[in-house]
């Protein structure tokens, strides 16, 4: 259930990369408004990280209204829209400019990345 | 939680550690690496007080009894003639610990009535895991073992590591424990060379301050670059700099690649060889 990919090879701290990873669960619908998520002692075995990290992350993924939590009670996701909305335009445009890094660094140039951007989305790159 | 203070100590009067001051907190998970025979085995006996240091001090705060103190030595050669039983019997009774929770014995089949010899590396680490688990330790300290345990049953061990942390909030300190599994764990990285620590930094932020560059066989890089250490063959240029600042990027058009914690490591160490043959 939790495809919560970390790279450790990232100067990204790992408590961010995993705060973004549960974002992008509830972005992709695989989390839903009021699913429960796993206890910390859980998912600190999960995905290998300190249980005071995932106290962490649950802590700031709570200030920020995608989960609440009652002690005792664990913690469930809950959301408002207008949240989703401005975190999956900051999701696409990490993505995006990931993907940029990485066609610039095989050698593209701007023009043809415009290119092939206007091709692919265009549909015809199958000949 | 311990508090170190001008710590030294001598073996047959060369001097292994060297005037050491560092504190560790409560809850914190750290991680020594250094070279081998940098003092780190050194290290960690004289916080748990099995060698006593020539001068200076280890300061258990909050006065931690020692019966809270785990510690895994990086050769287990403990109870060895003892039957498992026994040696449960003989831990527990030193320890006063209130009971012993047999399931991680049970999860991995031993029989209480073998001898302690005939455990695998694997098994003995676990097993000593289980004694410590029954003192309740609010301090790990464990040496280079988990290298020698096979991925099955590191894993096992790592789980029963962080349902200890999150019960005991322990605080863990582990040397040279650099493999993949456990990489995002530690929140403090110190190493160790000649006897004292060269680096003591949060893990993120040493992240951030080690790059690798890669260059064409010709390549060359600015005189000011902290290189820290240099990998050159016929095929590769690879230099590793510390401490990388966000400045270098404009002055020098290359790529700055992050690492993760065992490369990082891994460069440390190298760079401790490169100056020792200079």
């Amino acid at each position: 259930m939790f495809r919560m990919n970390i790279d450790t090879a990232s100067s990204v701290p790992v408590y961010k990369q995993a705060i973004q990873a549960i974002k992008v669960e509830i972005l992709a619908g695989r989390l839903k408004d009021g699913d429960p998520l796993p206890p910390i002692r859980e998912l600190a075995k999960i995905i290998r990280l300190h249980p005071n990290t995932v106290a962490k992350v649950y802590a700031a993924l709570q200030e920020e209204g995608f989960i609440a939590g009652k002690m005792g009670s664990g913690h469930w996701v809950t959301f408002k829209n207008r949240k989703l909305d401005s975190l999956k335009k900051a999701l696409i445009e990490d993505e995006f400019r990931n993907f940029i890094d990485r066609v610039l660094a095989v050698g593209a140039t701007k023009p043809e990345i415009k290119e092939l951007m206007e091709k692919y989305l265009n549909g015809d790159h199958h000949d | 939680m311990i508090e170190v203070t001008d710590l030294s100590f001598k073996f047959n009067k060369k001097p292994v550690l060297e005037n050491i001051n560092v504190r560790f907190d409560e809850g914190e998970f750290i991680l020594i690496a250094g070279n081998n025979g940098a003092g780190k085995s050194t290290f960690l006996r004289c916080l748990t007080g099995v060698l006593t240091p020539i001068s200076g001090s280890v300061l258990y705060k909050e006065r931690l009894s020692k019966q809270r103190i785990g510690f895994i030595p990086d050769r287990l050669g403990f109870f060895e003639n003892f039957t498992l039983k026994k040696a449960i019997d003989f831990h527990t009774r030193v320890f006063r610990t209130d009971g012993f929770d047999d399931s991680l014995l049970k999860e991995l089949e031993l029989d209480l009535n073998s001898q302690v010899k005939t455990l695998s590396v694997g098994e003995r680490t676990l097993f000593l895991f289980s004694l410590i688990m029954a003192q309740k330790p609010r301090l790990l300290l464990m040496d280079e073992i988990l290298h020698a345990v096979d991925a099955y049953l590191r894993d096992v061990f790592l789980d029963r590591l962080l349902d200890m942390i999150a019960q005991y909030n322990t605080t863990v300190i582990a040397v040279n424990h650099t493999f993949s599994e456990i990489e995002k764990i530690p929140d403090r990285v110190l190493v160790m060379e000649n006897g004292r620590f060269i680096i003591d930094e949060k893990t993120d932020a040493l992240r951030e301050k080690v790059k690798k560059i890669e260059l064409e066989p010709n390549g060359t890089v600015p005189d000011d670059l902290p290189v820290l250490f240099k990998k050159e063959t016929p095929y590769i240029k690879e230099y590793y700099v510390y401490p990388f600042e966000e400045r270098m990027k404009a002055a020098f058009d290359v790529k700055f690649r992050d690492l993760n914690l065992a490369d990082i490591l891994k460069s440390f160490i190298g760079g401790y060889y490169v100056k020792k043959r200079v």
